[in-house]
């Protein structure tokens, strides 16, 4: 793939590569991590699969964004050893616009609030959703399930 | 029934559309005008990715990188590290330590590295671990203290302990030749009609927009495999007796009743164990008995499982590759999964001494592989690796006609669904995950001295810098621990579990250095 193919190819994901970030950093840092995400995925081009390329490029940009969280914060490795990664949109994002759904939001799992995030807020099927978080579309849908039953009951309280 | 449960099937749906509505309605990107982005930001990149791949690094630099990311990997990893009063001198200690490192690996030059391990910055447990961290920190304040260990171990060696090295076996853990014909002959003996078929994704399994596995809806059991990490399958069957045995249609609420059985009725535990050895023993792994923990909840559910063995180690030596069984409380199996792998002996290798385990237990290196390994009380023996092929042969005629084979599984006879789902191995083409790198993390200076690097936003957010225990291991069992190489892979390595009296502690990779490459 030329460097022209794979701009014609991926410019169009260029907005919600960038909008995933925006959930998920400051504003001002969407734009160098975007630039990141197209970096690498140029580097990785070979891995892509057809037809996938937008869960793919989620992917990578959860990863670039736990390495920018990463960076922003550094935590000894034996406490941070004992919880999962997490990319998800934080709770104080969330109440911007609803503080009852961040409250119920921030007890959520941080499987079930990436699992959440990619269905709501990127418009995600199971299966790409599954491609994006790299596990299997059981899983997604078991988590999806109980995310939205855990939500349901933390909204209810 | 059907139109009730299709009743409340639609008032859930139409819950959980209205739920997803309103967490999209919290759209945090809401004021984020993608229209302000560089029009050129994707060529942009091309161009910089590409000038960056042309010009590699100098074997010089890479050595500066790494030693720049040891200092900053040991700094992070090791909250009580001795801090010299100036950067320079923190350097000094972490590059002796580094080259002290190669310097070992390199004297014990007869052992060939097998493999390579993702480094800190490559994507996998430290650097997703750390984001979760900055995450919590920030989505659940203060509630994050309460959950942090308020101290860490620093473990000392007993004198009983030996100095002595010894050698073991290390293994691979390989796609299988068949993996299809592999599900297809436990869904065979389990009596499941429908025909394996492929997934949609070579290393993603079942599509199951069509099935709800915990809606609370008996049947459709998913027998599924998939190639990926250590490779493993496993079935479910939902069951209403695993939650309850009614549901209420009030409000479309369901709800799960208590179920009116008798406790730890069905299965027997013996005939739950024999129920495990047979269904293994069509994977190709052989149990006996007493090698298997059947549990019993109040709620009737049994569970048993074990842990293979592995044919070259005689006594208690714990594998890492589970196996269980699960029924609900009217003795149907609902769950069950087990190895779909096939195991190859890489030869022996030279294992450190129980001494040496010690120091490395303490060193933040070897920390990266985690040691907190559940361990069980029995432990199951394995069928030799080369008698591994069999499972290729098809199903074993006449076992489910057995008194103690599983009972058939009851299909639903109305809505039949996809059962048994299977992923390619053969030519997979699976997204990997992609190696995304990151900087080393810059040790904050201020003024030439080290600072700690740890953001204190206020006093909500403050996180308690846990205590140092002293913790005298007086014994160490040899165990295997699954470590993924750099390429996905799955190996199976020696390891020690530490133990102090009866409490267990850190699990540490027991081969010699250089085996494992960083």
């Amino acid at each position: 793939m030329t460097p022209d193919e794979f701009s014609a190819l991926y410019r169009q994901h260029q907005t919600p590569i960038a909008k995933f970030l925006a959930r998920r950093v400051e504003f001002s840092e969407v734009e160098d991590l975007c630039s990141e995400v197209f970096e690498i995925a140029w580097s990785k081009r070979v891995d892509a699969v057809a037809g996938f390329e937008l869960p793919w490029l989620y992917r990578i940009a959860g990863f670039v964004v736990a390495n920018a969280r990463r960076r922003a914060t550094t935590r000894n490795r034996f406490i941070a050893s004992l919880t999962p990664p997490d990319h998800s949109p934080s709770a104080e994002s969330i109440a911007v616009a609803d503080i009852a759904l961040a409250q119920a939001w921030a007890k959520l799992g941080a499987a079930e609030r990436a699992t959440l995030a990619l269905v709501a807020f990127e418009g995600l099927r199971v299966e790409e959703a599954a491609a994006a978080l790299g596990i299997s579309a059981n899983a997604v849908s078991i988590r999806l399930h109980r995310a939205r039953t855990k939500l349901a009951e933390l909204l209810k309280d | 029934m059907n139109e009730n449960n299709s009743h409340n099937g639609s008032l859930e749906n139409s819950a959980n559309d209205e739920l997803l509505a309103r967490v999209a309605a919290a759209d945090p990107s809401a004021g984020f005008d993608a229209s302000t982005l560089s029009a050129t930001l994707v060529d942009d990149a091309i161009a910089h990715a590409s000038s960056a791949a042309s010009t590699p690094q100098s074997a010089a630099g890479r050595v500066a990188s790494q030693i720049a990311s040891r200092i900053a990997e040991a700094y992070q990893t090791r909250p009580r590290f001795v801090l010299g009063s100036s950067l320079s001198a923190v350097a000094a200690v972490a590059a002796i330590a580094v080259f002290g490192s190669m310097s070992l690996g390199t004297l014990g030059g007869s052992q060939r590295t097998l493999f390579t391990v993702a480094g800190p910055n490559e994507g996998q447990a430290p650097a997703q671990s750390d984001s979760k961290i900055a995450a919590n920190s920030i989505a659940a304040g203060g509630g994050m203290a309460a959950m942090l260990p308020a101290f860490t171990y620093n473990y000392l060696a007993g004198s009983s302990l030996s100095s002595d090295t010894g050698s073991e076996h290390i293994y691979s853990l390989e796609p299988l030749a068949d993996p299809a014909g592999f599900l297809q002959n436990i869904a065979d003996y389990l009596g499941i009609t429908q025909k394996v078929h492929k997934g949609i994704y070579a290393d993603f399994t079942t599509a199951l927009d069509e099935t709800k596995p915990f809606d609370l809806t008996p049947g459709k059991p998913q027998l599924t495999l998939s190639t990926t990490g250590s490779g493993g399958w496993w079935l479910e069957i939902p069951n209403l007796n695993i939650y309850g045995c009614a549901i209420s249609s009030d409000a479309g609420k369901i709800e799960p009743q208590p179920c009116p059985v008798e406790v730890a009725s069905k299965p027997s535990i013996d005939d739950a164990k024999t129920q495990f050895i047979k269904l293994f023993a069509q994977t190709g792994f052989s149990f006996e008995a007493g090698d298997i923990q059947v549990s019993k909840n109040d709620a009737g559910i049994t569970s048993a499982y074990a842990q293979a063995n592995l044919a070259t180690r005689k006594g208690n030596a714990f594998s890492d590759l589970g196996f269980s069984m699960t029924w609900s409380s009217d003795g149907t199996l609902v769950a069950a999964n087990g190895l779909a792998s096939k195991l190859v002996d890489q030869g022996s290798f030279e294992t450190i001494s129980e001494v040496d385990a010690i120091a490395r237990a303490n060193d933040p290196k070897w920390q990266f592989f985690g040691g907190y390994g559940i361990l069980v009380d029995g432990v199951a023996k394995r069928a030799p690796v080369a008698g591994y092929g069999s499972i290729e042969g098809g199903a074993a005629a006449g076992s489910s006609s057995s008194a103690s084979a599983p009972a058939p599984i009851a299909l639903p006879t109305a809505t039949p669904g996809p059962v048994a789902s299977y992923v390619a191995g053969d030519a997979p083409t699976a997204m990997p995950i992609p190696e995304v790198t990151a900087e080393p993390v810059p040790l904050p200076t201020e003024g030439g001295a080290l600072v700690d690097p740890m953001p204190i936003p206020n006093e909500t957010f403050l996180l308690p810098t846990p205590e140092v225990k002293d913790i005298v291991i007086d014994h160490l069992e040899l165990s295997w621990m699954q470590i993924s190489d750099a390429k996905g892979k799955v190996w199976l390595v020696p390891a020690y579990q530490l133990f102090s009296g009866a409490n267990a502690y850190a699990r540490v990779p027991a081969m010699a250095d250089g085996i494992i490459g960083f």
